[in-house]
């Protein structure tokens, strides 16, 4: 592909007059990539067309269709089931005119501008979007990697994983023991363990009432705790039990050979284990540097260009946009901001302030639902939260109310989908 | 700086003409460090849209936004924020926002069809 950045390249080299009398090279288009397919990816891609439809736009995903891990635990607890999470990438393609490649970026060249894929290509950008996600980090807790993940799943991305846990809750006998391990933050959806550990229980509590799922817990207090704990007092008092950090709720090993998990002062061996690994940016978005040793990639909060390297732009779980969690809303509205800085930035233009919200549902029963809220704003290029709009849902609300919650947990699904994938 | 000169101010500015230019200068100024492609009531819109739908059509429990009044919109969030309406996230998300978003916003969805 002809680059601008490529065009001025051969322009500076003194063909000037040759390349100008073409007018095919002469209308090179800037030329932006954006690698990984998912809530961040998928929707930077889409709005950077929709935005300036002179940009020549490449999405570079793996796999060929999206699952999505929002709405994954219901699949868990066979509530629906695993088709509900996926959409295709044909509309950005045939709507948008966003190129699809299904490869995975392997290397990065921020000098030359080029990214290289497991395809062969290379590519030339004049902007590069990561939008990887998170990798696990295997054997940081002894015992787990990815062999381990086939008897003890992890669950965290959807998919196969899914599958197998939801295959072994169905299997298990009554009277038997879950655990769920909880990794210290930060990790991709913070309140998904604790989502998935009242699905569960509501799932015993429903069909196997002799069980019993335990929440192994690195921390002492986790997003929503008031409104989880206060849940989980009222509906499963015999079905769910969460112990701490403080409490000896570190996992410190797992044996897949003796089915067993240890923490500094039990050993466990539950029918099913659901670990959930620590986790860190994926390897492209920590090549060259841009995490700065951190893990996690560090940004510029209006416009989430690196502050390693300019002309990437990091979004979503790889970067660090804390107070912003990582999540699926915050992926989506971080694209949006991403790829009007990036439209801003290619016109010459100054990086409008950007605009950044979040809201995070969780179910704790299928009708049961609570949230949690925060708009931001980039200040001294940091990103803070706006005073009050940060907050939970209240404690003790009415049957009502967390009903509505839960019903708008699920049109929430519906319209982040649609506004990603449609 | 507020930018709710659209509505009351601008009654303001047809009887007072140096208050017209004082004002036009704040607003060009202001506009000028904006992006041209994406006006700040896109921008907050397209947020919103990740609960209210593409456009702000909206499946399911959530209401749509698409081609709500300006009117009804802009005293809706204001209640939210202030207290007067009682939701589940609105009331937090609102206090997020200030007069000038919820203007921008507002008008933004009133034109969507």
């Amino acid at each position: 592909m002809f680059t601008r950045r490529s065009f001025l390249q051969v322009v500076s080299g003194g063909l000037t007059a040759n390349i100008l009398a073409r007018p095919a090279l002469a209308k090179a288009r800037t030329h932006v990539v954006v690698v990984g397919g998912g809530f961040g990816g998928a929707t930077c891609a889409k709005y950077l067309r929709l935005f300036d439809k002179t940009l020549a736009v490449t999405l570079v995903t793996p796999e060929p269709r999206f699952l999505a891990c929002p709405f994954s635990n219901a699949v868990v607890v066979g509530l629906q089931e695993l088709n509900t999470l996926s959409a295709s990438y044909d509309v950005l393609h045939r709507r948008y005119g966003v190129r699809m490649i299904h490869a995975q970026a392997t290397d990065l060249d921020p000098v030359a501008h080029q990214v290289r894929l497991s395809n062969g290509t290379k590519l030339t950008y004049d902007r590069l979007v990561l939008a990887p996600g998170v990798e696990f980090q295997w054997n940081a807790l002894t015992g787990y990697d990815e062999v381990a993940s086939k008897i003890f799943p992890h669950a965290w991305e959807a998919g196969t994983q899914t599958k197998l846990l939801r295959q072994q809750l169905a299997a298990m006998d009554d009277g038997s023991l879950v655990v769920i391990t909880v990794p210290d933050n930060p990790y991709r959806c913070p309140p998904g363990p604790y989502e998935r550990a009242s699905l569960i229980a509501y799932y015993l509590k429903t069909h196997k009432p002799r069980s019993k799922v335990l929440l192994l817990d690195a921390k002492d207090v986790f997003t929503k705790h008031e409104l989880f704990r206060a849940a989980w007092s009222r509906l499963y008092p015999n079905h769910l039990e969460w112990i701490s950090g403080s409490q000896g709720g570190r996992v410190t090993q797992v044996d897949i050979t003796t089915r067993s998990v240890h923490t500094e002062f039990e050993e466990y061996k539950p029918a099913v284990a659901n670990i959930i690994p620590p986790q860190r940016a994926a390897a492209i978005a920590r090549s060259v540097g841009l995490d700065d040793g951190k893990e996690w990639c560090p940004i510029h909060a209006s416009s989430f260009e690196s502050t390693v390297h300019r002309g990437v732009h990091i979004i979503g779980d790889a970067a660090i946009a804390n107070p912003m969690p990582k999540s699926a809303f915050a992926a989506n509205v971080q694209a949006k901001a991403c790829a009007t800085a990036i439209v801003s930035l290619i016109g010459g233009q100054a990086v409008p302030p950007p605009v950044l919200m979040n809201t995070c549902y969780s179910l704790v029963a299928p009708d049961y639902g609570i949230s949690i809220t925060g708009v931001y704003r980039a200040v001294d290029d940091a990103i803070q939260t706006v005073p009050g709009s940060d907050g939970i849902s209240p404690l003790g609300a009415s049957d009502e109310v967390r009903a509505s919650e839960a019903a708008y947990a699920r049109s929430w699904y519906a319209n982040i989908m649609a506004d990603t994938f449609t | 700086m507020k930018r709710n000169v659209f509505s009351s101010d601008q009654r303001q500015l047809s009887v007072c003409l140096p208050s017209l230019i004082l004002l036009l200068t704040i607003w060009v100024s202001h506009s000028s460090a904006a992006n041209e492609t994406v006006s700040r009531g896109a921008a907050v819109a397209y947020a919103c849209m990740i609960c209210h739908g593409p456009d702000g059509q909206s499946t399911g429990a959530i209401p749509s936004l698409k081609a709500m009044p300006a009117q009804t919109l802009r005293e809706t969030m204001l209640a939210y924020r202030n207290g007067e309406r009682s939701g589940t996230v609105m009331n937090r998300l609102a206090r997020g926002l200030d007069d000038a978003d919820i203007e921008a916003v507002a008008t933004y969805f009133s034109t969507r069809r």
